[in-house]
Order: C-alpha cells, then sequence, then structure tokens
C-alpha cells in the first residue's frame, strides 16, 4: 500500500506477506539452492558450446577422445584409459560416450564438471555452515564462487577442475567434520571422496598426504599413539586405495607400476623437453614458483576476494569460538596452494603466466584451485565482520561487475590464445572432407594429434593409433596395406608415426596432399589402393 | 563554554596566517616564465616544467580558450595541435577527451586574465584556489571528527603541502576539485539530513558527472549513506512501513541541470546524449605523420574497458607499493590519517554506517583506479589518482595529532613523515610532473629517473618552474636554496602550528 503526506512517502507492506519469506529465505534447502545452480550450470554450458569455447582447451578434446576409445576403436576396452592421466574423468564419461552427440559436443565430459561445480558450490554453503557462519555469509561465499567466469568456463568444458575441486572440497568438508564430531563415517567419507580425489588429479594426492598429517595429528591428540596408529591406517586404507589401484593399473597394463610419472608421454618426459628447451624456470626457484602461482591465483580470482579471503583466513585462525581442531583442519583448504607451489619448484608442473614466465598463457587454470576456498573464507569474513557487511560486499560487486563486464577469465584467454589451445580446424576439416566418404584407415598418433581425431568428426574406429595393438603394428611396418592417410609432423621424431613410419619402404607410395602448421597429411597412391585393407580385420585383441 | 578573549584572537590569527603563508607558498611555486607579457600567456608552449607541460592540463586549457575565443567546443587546428594527444576526431571536427566541467569553471578566471592580459597565469590560478578551500574544508571536517582546532588547521595544511595534491595545484586538472568534490559530500552527510544538504549532494553529484566520469563511482557511497538517511523503516505488529522523506527529491533537483549539461555536452561532441568523448576512444585520432590503426577485436572475449579487473593487481602494485606512484611512497602522511581513521572509527566518533561509508569510497577510489588500463596517470607526479583518497585520508591526521601529540614515539614518527612528504612535494611543484613510468623511462633514449630523483635531479640541475623564482630570486639565490627555503617555510609554519596544538587543543579522543 502506497500512501504520503507532508513528509514522507510510504510503502507499507503487511507483515504476513513477509512472514511468507522469511521461512523461504530461512529454509534456503540445499535442494533450491542445487536447482539454481543447475540452472546457472546449464545456461553457462549452453553458451559456451554456442560460441565455440567449451572445446577449445587442447586437453579438453584429449579427455574426450581416451574415454570414446573405450567404447568405441579398433581396439576397445578399458585399457584405453590410458596412463598419463587419472582415469576417474574418462571412466565417468564411459556411460554416455557412446553416444556421438554427447562424444562431439563434449557434453559427455562436461557433465562431470558441471556436477562438480553444483557439488562444491553446495559444500561451501555446508562448510560455512558448519563453521556457524549465517545466512548472508553463506551466500556470499557461494557467490564468490559462482560469480566467477573462470568457473563458469571450467565447468562447461570436459577438463577436470570442477570434478577435482568438488572431491576436493567434499574430502575437506568431510575431514573438518570428522574434527568437529569425532563420528569414524565423517572420516570414512573424507577418505572417499579423497580417493576419488586422487584419482582426477595429481593434486589429489597431495591433499591426501596432507590429510593424513592431520588425521594423525589430531588422533595423537585426542588418544594414544596406538589408536593414532590404527585411525591413520583406516583412513589410508580407504583414502589411497586409488593410488594402489593406478599402480597395480600401471603395472600390469604398462609393466611398470611408475609409468604415468616416468613413462615418455608422462609430464615429466614433457617437463624434461621444456627445460631442455630452456622454459621450465621455475624448477629450483622456489620465489619464482610462488610468484608465478600467485599470479594465476590473483588473475583467476579477480585479486580482490584474495586480499578479503587473506583477512577472513586470519579472522577464522584466530577465532577461539571455533574450535582449535577445526582451525587446523580448514589448513587442508590451502592445500592446492602449497601443491602446486611444489610441483613448479619441483619442476613437475609448467605453469605460463603471460609476461611473468614466457610470453603466452599455459596451464594458468591451475590458479582456480584455490576458489573454494577463497569463497569459505569471505563468506566467514562477512559473517564476523558485521559492521563492515555492506562495505565488503559492496566493493566485491564492485569488483565483480567490472569482471563480466569485461568478460575476464584468463582460463579463456589461455584456451583461445595461450599454449592450452591447439586450433586444428584445416588440418581437421581436410580430413573430413576427403575422408569422410571415402574407405579407408587414418594412421596418426593419438598422443601428438588427439585434437585432430576429435575436430575431424570421424568415427575413432577409422583411426590406426598407438592403442590399437595390432593394427597400429602392421600400420606402421607395412603403412600402404593399411592406411589410406597418413596424419603426421613430417621430419619430427617426437610424433610416433613419422618416427615409425619415415624408415619403411611402404612410405614411399604416400604423397603428400596437405600441410597445415600442426601436422601434414599424406595419401596413398592411387596405383596402390588395390591391396589396401580398409574394414577391421583383426577381430578382437587382447 | 566560556573561551577566554584572547585565546579566540589567537585562533583566528593562526587561521589567518596559515591561510597566508599557504597562498603565498602557492604563489611562489606558479610555474612560468618571464617575458613582456609573462611567457605561456600568448604562447602555446608545452615545454617541460612549464603550466602546459601535461596534455591533460593543455586540453583543457585549450577547450576553455575554444569556448571564449572561438564559442565552439571544437578545437581550432591551432588548438589541436597543442592538445594532442588528449584529443579524439569526430566528424572530421576535433574535440577535447575530457569532461567539460574543469574547463566551464575555469572560463572566469580565463576572461578576467584576458582583461588583465594574463589568461594563462589567472586561468591557473583556479586549482591554488581550490586547493585552499580543499584546506579549510580538511580543517572544519578534521574537527567534525574530534580533532582540535590547530590539529585540525595542521591536517589541512599537511594536505597542501605533503602530498602530491601540491603538484596538481599548478595544473589545469580534475583532482583538486574532485577531492572538494568527496569533501562536501562527507559534509553533507554529516549530522541530520535535510532538503539543502540533498539539494548539496545532488548538485556535488551533478558537478562530479561533468567534471569526470569516475567520480560518480568515488561519491556513490555518500549518496548511499544519503539515501538510507532519508528512508524510515517501521515495523508494527501488522505492518512494515517504508518511508521515504520528501526532502530526498532536493538530490533530483540538484543533479538535474547539471545533467543536461551533461547530456548537452555529449550531443555536441559526440552526437549521443550519453556518449562521453573519452569512450569514443583515443584510437580515433592519429598524430600528424602517423595512421591510426583501429584495432578490431576478434572476440568478445578481446574487448575490455578502459577499467578491467584484470589490471587490479597491477593497478594495486602501482599504486599501494611501487616507487614509481605508490600514494605511500610520495604521500607517506596518510599513515598518520590511517592511524587517524582508526581511532575514530574505534573510539566510536562516527556510526558503522558513516564508518563504512569513508571507507566504501576510498576502497572504491583505489580498487577503481588500479583497474584503470593506465594506473600511472601517464607522465605524472606520484598517485594522482589518488589525490581524493589522500586529502580525505588528511581529514583524520587531526584525530591522530590530537590523541598523540605528545607521545615521543608520535613525533618523532611524525616529524620524519612530515619532512620526508614536504621535501619530495615540494620538489615536484617547483619542478615537473612530467616523471614517466618505468617502463617508458627505461625505453628512452637518454633514460630519466621514474620517481622524483628526477625533480631533485633538475633542483641540482639549478633548473625550476617558478615563475617567481625565475623573475625574481634567479640572481639573488640558486634553485637549490630556493627550495630549502620553501621548504622551511612550510616546516616552519607546521611547527608553529604543533606547538599552538600542543598549548591550546584538548585532548577529546
Amino acid at each position: 500500500m502506497i500512501s504520503f503526506d507532508k513528509k514522507y512517502l510510504s510503502f507499507g507492506i503487511q507483515i504476513r506477506s513477509f512472514r511468507r519469506l522469511v521461512p523461504f529465505f530461512q529454509s534456503l534447502s540445499t535442494f533450491t539452492i542445487g536447482a539454481i545452480l543447475v540452472l546457472i550450470s546449464v545456461y553457462e554450458y549452453v553458451l559456451y558450446t554456442k560460441n565455440g569455447l567449451a572445446l577449445a582447451y587442447n586437453d579438453a578434446r584429449s579427455h574426450l577422445d581416451i574415454g570414446r576409445r573405450v567404447v568405441e576403436n579398433l581396439k576397445p576396452g578399458i585399457a584405453q584409459l590410458g596412463s598419463v592421466w587419472l582415469p576417474l574423468n574418462h571412466i565417468l564419461m564411459v556411460p554416455t560416450i557412446w553416444n556421438s552427440f554427447m562424444w562431439h559436443s563434449g557434453l559427455s565430459g562436461a557433465i562431470q564438471s558441471m556436477a562438480g561445480f553444483v557439488v562444491t558450490a553446495l559444500v561451501i554453503y555446508a562448510m560455512l555452515k558448519e563453521l556457524n557462519v549465517g545466512l548472508l555469509g553463506r551466500l556470499v561465499g557461494l557467490g564468490i564462487f559462482v560469480a566467477n567466469i573462470n568457473i563458469l568456463y571450467l565447468q562447461s568444458t570436459a577438463m577436470t577442475e570442477l570434478l577435482l575441486l568438488a572431491t576436493m572440497t567434499m574430502g575437506v568438508y568431510e575431514l573438518i567434520l570428522w574434527h568437529k564430531s569425532d563420528n569414524i563415517l565423517n572420516l570414512v567419507k573424507a577418505a572417499f571422496w579423497i580417493m576419488l580425489a586422487t584419482l582426477t588429479r595429481y593434486d589429489g594426492w597431495f591433499l591426501l598426504a596432507y590429510a593424513t598429517g592431520l588425521v594423525f595429528i589430531q588422533t595423537w591428540r585426542r588418544y594414544d599413539i596406538k589408536r593414532t596408529e590404527g585411525v591413520t591406517v583406516l583412513f589410508l586404507t580407504l583414502a589411497a586405495w586409488g593410488i594402489v589401484l593406478w599402480l597395480l593399473w600401471n603395472l600390469l597394463i604398462f609393466k611398470d607400476a611408475f609409468y604415468f610419472a616416468f613413462g615418455p608421454f608422462s609430464a615429466h618426459t614433457q617437463q624434461e623437453q621444456l627445460k631442455k628447451a630452456g622454459v621450465l624456470v621455475t624448477q629450483g626457484n622456489f620465489l619464482l614458483s610462488l610468484k608465478v602461482y600467485m599470479y594465476a591465483l590473483f588473475y583467476n580470482s579477480y585479486t580482490y576476494p584474495i586480499i578479503l579471503a587473506i583477512i577472513g583466513a586470519v579472522g577464522l585462525w584466530l577465532d577461539k569460538k571455533i574450535t582449535q581442531s577445526v582451525r587446523i583442519a580448514s589448513t587442508a583448504l590451502l592445500a592446492p596452494l602449497f601443491f602446486n607451489v611444489l610441483a613448479l619448484y619441483l619442476g613437475f608442473s609448467v605453469l605460463f603466466v603471460q609476461g611473468i614466465s614466457g610470453n603466452t598463457w599455459f596451464n594458468v587454470r591451475y590458479g582456480i584451485m584455490l576458489m573454494p576456498t577463497i569463497a569459505v573464507f569471505i563468506g566467514y569474513l562477512v559473517d564476523r565482520a558485521k559492521a563492515y557487511r555492506l562495505l565488503i560486499i559492496g566493493t566485491l560487486i564492485f569488483v565483480l561487475l567490472f569482471a563480466f563486464a569485461n568478460r575476464d577469465a584468463v582460463t579463456i584467454d589461455d584456451a583461445r590464445v595461450g599454449s592450452s589451445q591447439k586450433n586444428v580446424s584445416q588440418v581437421s576439416g581436410y580430413l573430413k572432407t576427403a575422408a569422410a566418404n571415402e574407405k579407408g584407415f587414418i594412421l596418426i598418433s593419438a598422443a601428438s594429434h588427439d585434437a585432430i581425431i576429435f575436430s575431424s568428426g570421424l568415427p575413432m574406429s577409422r583411426f590406426i593409433h598407438e592403442g590399437t595393438g595390432s593394427y597400429w603394428r602392421s600400420a606402421t611396418t607395412s603403412p600402404d596395406h593399411w592406411a589410406k592417410w597418413i596424419v603426421m609432423r613430417t621430419y619430427d621424431n617426437s610424433d610416433l608415426t613419422w618416427k615409425s613410419v619415415s624408415k619403411v619402404p611402404g612410405f614411399k607410395y604416400f604423397h603428400k596432399v596437405a600441410s597445415y602448421p600442426f601436422a601434414d597429411v599424406y595419401e596413398l597412391d592411387a596405383a596402390h589402393t588395390t591391396q589396401l585393407i580398409t574394414s577391421p580385420i583383426l577381430g578382437k585383441q587382447k | 563554554m566560556n573561551i577566554p578573549q584572547r585565546t579566540m584572537s589567537l585562533r583566528k590569527y593562526a587561521v589567518a596566517a596559515a591561510f597566508v603563508v599557504a597562498a603565498l607558498l602557492l604563489v611562489l611555486s606558479v610555474k612560468g616564465q618571464p617575458g613582456k607579457p609573462l611567457h605561456f600567456q600568448y604562447d602555446l608552449d608545452p615545454a617541460t616544467g612549464g603550466p602546459f607541460e601535461s596534455s591533460n592540463s593543455r586540453s583543457r586549457y585549450a577547450l576553455v580558450e575554444s569556448l571564449v575565443d572561438n564559442h565552439t567546443v571544437y578545437l581550432s587546428p591551432k588548438l589541436k595541435l597543442f592538445a594532442d594527444p588528449d584529443i579524439n576526431k569526430r566528424d572530421n571536427r576535433y574535440i577535447s577527451v575530457f569532461l567539460p566541467g574543469i574547463s566551464f569553471l575555469a572560463i572566469p578566471l580565463y576572461i578576467l586574465g584576458k582583461a588583465v592580459g594574463l589568461p594563462q597565469f589567472v586561468t591557473y590560478l583556479f586549482n591554488p584556489l581550490i586547493a585552499l578551500g580543499n584546506m579549510f574544508l580538511i580543517s572544519m571536517l578534521s574537527r567534525r571528527f574530534g580533532a582540535g582546532k590547530y590539529a585540525g588547521l595542521l591536517s589541512g595544511f599537511l594536505f597542501l603541502f605533503a602530498t602530491n595534491g601540491l603538484a596538481y595545484t599548478q595544473t589545469l586538472t580534475q583532482h583538486q576539485f574532485t577531492l572538494s568534490l568527496v569533501l562536501l559530500a562527507l559534509y553533507a552527510i554529516l549530522g541530520k539530513s535535510t532538503f539543502k544538504k540533498n539539494v548539496l549532494m545532488g548538485i556535488l553529484i551533478g558537478v562530479a558527472l561533468i567534471i569526470d566520469i569516475p567520480n560518480v563511482f568515488i561519491l556513490a557511497p555518500f549518496v548511499l549513506y544519503l539515501f538510507f538517511q532519508n528512508l524510515v523503516i517501521k515495523t508494527t505488529l501488522r505492518r512494515v512501513v517504508v518511508k521515504v522523506k520528501w526532502t530526498l527529491v532536493g538530490l533530483v533537483i540538484g543533479t538535474l541541470p547539471f545533467l543536461m549539461v551533461f547530456m548537452g555536452y555529449n550531443y555536441l561532441t559526440t552526437h549521443s546524449l550519453f556518449t562521453v568523448a573519452q569512450s569514443v576512444g583515443y584510437g580515433t585520432y592519429s598524430a600528424p605523420g602517423k595512421t591510426a590503426s583501429p584495432v578490431i577485436p576478434a572476440s568478445i572475449y578481446d574487448t575490455k574497458l578502459a577499467i578491467d579487473s584484470r589490471a587490479l593487481l597491477q593497478g594495486l602494485s602501482v599504486l599501494l607499493i611501487s616507487n614509481e606512484r605508490s600514494i605511500f611512497y610520495y604521500n607517506a602522511i596518510v599513515l598518520i590519517g590511517i592511524l587517524g581513521l582508526v581511532l575514530v572509527i574505534k573510539g566510536r566518533k562516527t556510526d558503522e554506517y558513516l564508518a563504512q561509508t569513508i571507507l566504501g569510497s576510498l576502497i572504491v577510489t583505489v580498487l577503481l583506479y588500479a583497474m584503470f588500463h593506465d594506473p600511472w596517470g601517464g607522465w605524472s607526479f606520484g598517485p594522482r589518482y589518488l589525490i581524493p583518497v589522500t586529502g580525505l585520508l588528511t581529514v583524520f591526521a587531526g584525530s591522530a595529532l590530537t590523541r598523540y601529540k605528545r607521545n615521543f614515539l608520535f613525533i618523532v614518527l611524525f616529524a620524519g613523515i612530515f619532512l620526508y612528504s614536504t621535501s619530495i612535494n615540494v620538489a615536484g611543484v617547483l619542478t615537473t610532473n612530467n616523471i614517466p613510468p618505468k617502463q617508458e623511462a627505461d625505453r628512452l633514449l637518454t633514460p630519466i629517473p621514474y620517481t622524483y630523483a628526477y625533480n631533485f635531479r633538475l633542483i641540482q640541475d639549478n633548473t625550476t618552474s617558478s615563475l617567481v623564482y625565475n623573475a625574481v630570486f634567479k640572481k639573488a639565490m640558486n634553485v637549490q636554496t630556493f627550495f630549502i627555503l620553501y621548504t622551511s617555510i612550510i616546516v616552519l609554519m607546521g611547527l608553529t602550528l604543533y606547538a599552538l596544538m600542543l598549548r591550546h587543543d584538548d585532548t577529546n579522543l
């Protein structure tokens, strides 16, 4: 009702109307928030799919190809999960990636990221509740995580970051609950989520080590050494199970438990190449490692939230109302910071920040790993700094407004123009036109050209690659009998196809038909196509 | 309370003396060279160390001259070259990139100057006058937050002579006036909200809009505070009633005329009511001999505003840490202001909403310019964009001075900061504001320092921009002696005010 007199213009609202709203806000259930998050997630996925960025990361296409090879390939099967990347993301793709739409739209991989986004946001909300943070603080924490274009972009791609964030944040959440309640069920749940994290990215391995230390200390503070030993072993039995399985997998499939770490396609080998090229500048330089990671962190989070998060973190760790054990447990939120700096320092990881290390972006998305941490600390700050709530929220909105107005997303820059992108549209376009309506296999190295395989839109079973067993061996020995086309980097011995094929006699029957920045295409001379095998004849391979 | 007549008189004399000394010092630092008439009056000479050394002053002065002499907002070919590069081309005509507020306000002074044959000299008195006004406002506001009378006066004096605001008194830029708007906005929200105060705030927003767009963000926290001052929320058993005072209409009444000027000027220059000349883009004009190459963004992700969150990290580093432009490096006196602000907030000399408003304006200004693509402010002296922050913080220096005036550690700290800040900023005002950012300084054919070291080098080289020195004292003393004398007068005045503060101000914090 609106009324006015000499002094005021008045708006009256029946208190009953308010009373209806109050319980709604107070009981904002996980379901309601989850539903809103799902809508945001779907909207963002559609947005990035429509503008073509959902598959801009070279790695996203490779992840999808790995999942696809398990179900559709000249030699399909679980062994296609490979050794370099941890398998959880690819295993989760299996139920959907058989469908070509799910594969080529990237949705099969993005679903995990989208679920990861929703779960992480909900866990931030729940974690803040456990820290006795009121509704406003919880919503601000949630908002900080959601209102980040880097997060919104990565949740729309087939990358592993959001899945990792979800599993790690769930693990830390359950760990905090265990520190609070000493309920063994929480510890088992924490172990479960951390185990999943160890199967997603190697960041999870560090979290496992850190969490084990926390479990050990917490039990030791409460009980004797015997019980400490028991509880720690119980935790590790489940939490480290994923790592044990991974080592076993590598041993069984690749005959070396550490094949993932030191094999020819491992990050270590790639880093060695970078080192030779003189661009692994963070190795052995702690300050530079810290600087590079901090830049990635600042750029991913828009800087100002970090400043507030630091204040929030200090406040939380000095807060006597929160038990000491919970405060100690909350340090697990910083595990990604320690891990990434350490990985850069030891040379296990590479990260280029334009203007700081190198003149391009590469892997700058690693800076997103602390977004849940930042969100939790800011949520806490908003709750405790009651007299400054408006100031904090207002200034945060001010910065985020400009972040959105500028579409500020360093992860998108990396995907578009940084070294994480690989625009293979020319070569894949050629291949699609040439091979779509013709019979014959394409010999190609998946390790070097997964993006081309994906972007060509051709079925996986058209490609003979390293993971096709006898087909690969046969084709690299007698390419003129097996391959109608060969895609490879000429004169580059790091391309396994060139390395094998360039020395065999059958290669002379091929002629170069196209040359592109990432690869050349060779086609078998028409005169030699009579003996060409164009269908999978080797049957089921072991 | 009965105040002895003698004390009253002493205060009056002290205030008058402080303002006279301040005015004299400002006159001593007026930029120029002797001549008949004085150089720069009719020669549009952009020489370093002169009043026209910075294009942001030149562009505004060009608009004044164009408006008065040519009766148009479009710059003549001669003025176009003079204002370069702060100009834009629209329909084959040249316009200043800046909003016209400062130029409009300087018009009466230009007309007066022309009448006496000193157009540049008199026009450039605009900022010294505004700066004196700021000194007064800071003194007054300082007292509202619990500072003693002399402590308040000293605060105003500190702002004027121990910050880089001093260097910008001798330019035709917006910084000093922006501070006036901030201080007046703070004044407008203190105490009970009235119709007159709301109109005043409306005028401030309107004027802010035609001075510089970022001013709107800087003033936003004050406007929000005022809005809530005019709001009454009453809860009864059955209803929640939100009452808005009619006096809030004053805000609209105050803003409207200036908004119309803003839109009118935009329409003249860009053919759009809300498109400002600056947003047309620097790229639309190319200097003679150069070809403009419009950058066509390949993607929406390549399109960036002048204010960009990606720049925040670099901007914060430049404005808060670096020796290029950091506020603490050039205006160390703000440390006393921060201490005072903490005292005011802790001592509940302000309610929590007012504290948030003041902090909000400070933080928003820092964040805004840290996100700006050029936080250095081009070739400039100190953090020129943070002059409003410096001024607002100096308001609270009075509270710290009042509280700790007899604390030995504080006195030592204050003396060190005062001497350091004063000498730096005097070096600035007596030489040049044209100091390049580090990146540019390193690339010069003959590299020059990118900090105030350059100003001291010029003083050592016996070079000053002071008109009075160049015209009167040149034969009597060298520039170093002039610099020492100038600084000594400030220090002496500061010490006098400190002594008066010790003797007469109560410690009421």
